[in-house]
């Protein structure tokens, strides 16, 4: 995959540019025109493809931490909040 | 009014005369499922009080950390937020989604908080940051002149751990990423947060911080590649080490 200026004729983009657009790439926010010259490019140039995957991989692995919940004492004086609120209407 | 002042507004149980007249108007910003839990909510369902806990309590604890450095501050504001929903539940009236509306008091809360902990909070919270001038990506990592210009000088090297399993089997890595995201301005961090690790679309994400779609993915953009140059130093540093 050796990239260079006559892979950029064909996309008409830089690796600046795809770097610049990488994210809206990722998440599918690009016009149909853009979206395909982007990946023409990262198709064609390794440095971009390494570059997006990097992106994509923190991306992912940022909606994979686990989810905080509220202590077990918190949680009990939520709800004994929310039963003294709205109890009388729980029939 | 618009949808975004509205959102505000009605979290934190302002509601001025003008929106009242309005008020028989429901937006079509909820859905049906969100009806249902409303109305469970209202009738005293204390499961629907639960289940909306644990969805939403996560995104809650990580926006507040964007305003207050301290976690157990963080909790505190939550706790507060929560306690304001239960209160204010008779007031919603649907204009916004139930997220919204309840970040919006989040938000509210946790900005009080934050001024009055400023003293305690890093620097990053408050790190000032300019939108028009920062590139997301170092701009020193390509080419500047000649035939090559826009090209990489600089490229990423490949990541040995490039699977979501194997850089979560790497808890330093983790690690590394986590400081990067608590390091975030509060602006980028917030979308990370909401977009990446709370997984909240888009749309929504621009209402409850009240930015452009434009806004989001600049922000989002530069936030994921501080984060993505943590991993790679983390990763780097580790190849040398071996």
């Amino acid at each position: 995959m050796k990239d260079g200026p006559s892979q950029w004729n064909e996309s008409g983009l830089t690796c600046r540019d795809v770097a610049k657009q990488a994210s809206e790439y990722l998440d599918d926010r690009l016009s149909m025109l853009t979206k395909s010259l982007v990946r023409s490019h990262v198709a064609s140039c390794i440095h971009c493809h390494t570059y997006v995957g990097q992106l994509r991989l923190v991306r992912d692995v940022a909606g994979c931490f686990p989810k905080p919940y509220p202590s077990v004492i918190n949680r009990l004086r939520l709800r004994q909040h929310f039963v003294r609120c709205h109890s009388s209407r729980a029939e | 009014m618009n949808a975004d002042a509205i959102s505000y507004t009605e979290s934190i149980g302002y509601n001025p005369p003008m929106t009242r007249k309005s008020s028989a108007v429901k937006s079509p910003s909820l859905t049906k499922a969100e009806d249902n839990v409303i109305a469970r909510l209202k009738r005293g369902d204390e499961g629907a009080f639960d289940a909306l806990v644990s969805q939403h309590h996560s995104a809650l604890i990580r926006m507040a950390m964007s305003y207050v450095a301290d976690r157990e501050v963080a909790e505190e504001v939550v706790q507060d937020t929560w306690m304001a929903v239960i209160e204010s539940l008779d007031r919603f009236e649907g204009r916004s989604s139930l997220r919204t509306w309840i970040c919006g008091i989040l938000i509210h809360k946790a900005k009080d908080r934050g001024v009055r902990e400023k003293r305690h909070t890093t620097f990053s919270a408050f790190e000032s940051y300019d939108e028009d001038s920062d590139q997301a990506v170092d701009p020193s990592r390509f080419q500047q002149s000649g035939e090559w210009a826009g090209h990489w000088a600089f490229p990423p090297q490949p990541w040995d751990d490039q699977t979501p399993e194997k850089l979560l089997a790497s808890q330093q890595a983790v690690n590394a990423m986590q400081r990067a995201i608590e390091a975030l301005p509060a602006t980028l961090k917030q979308v990370l947060i909401l977009r990446d690790v709370e997984g909240v679309d888009a749309k929504e994400v621009c209402e409850m911080l009240n930015i452009t779609e434009t806004n989001l993915y600049v922000r989002l953009h530069r936030a994921r590649e501080r984060v993505r140059v943590a991993v790679e130093a983390y990763l780097e540093g580790r190849k040398q080490r071996e």
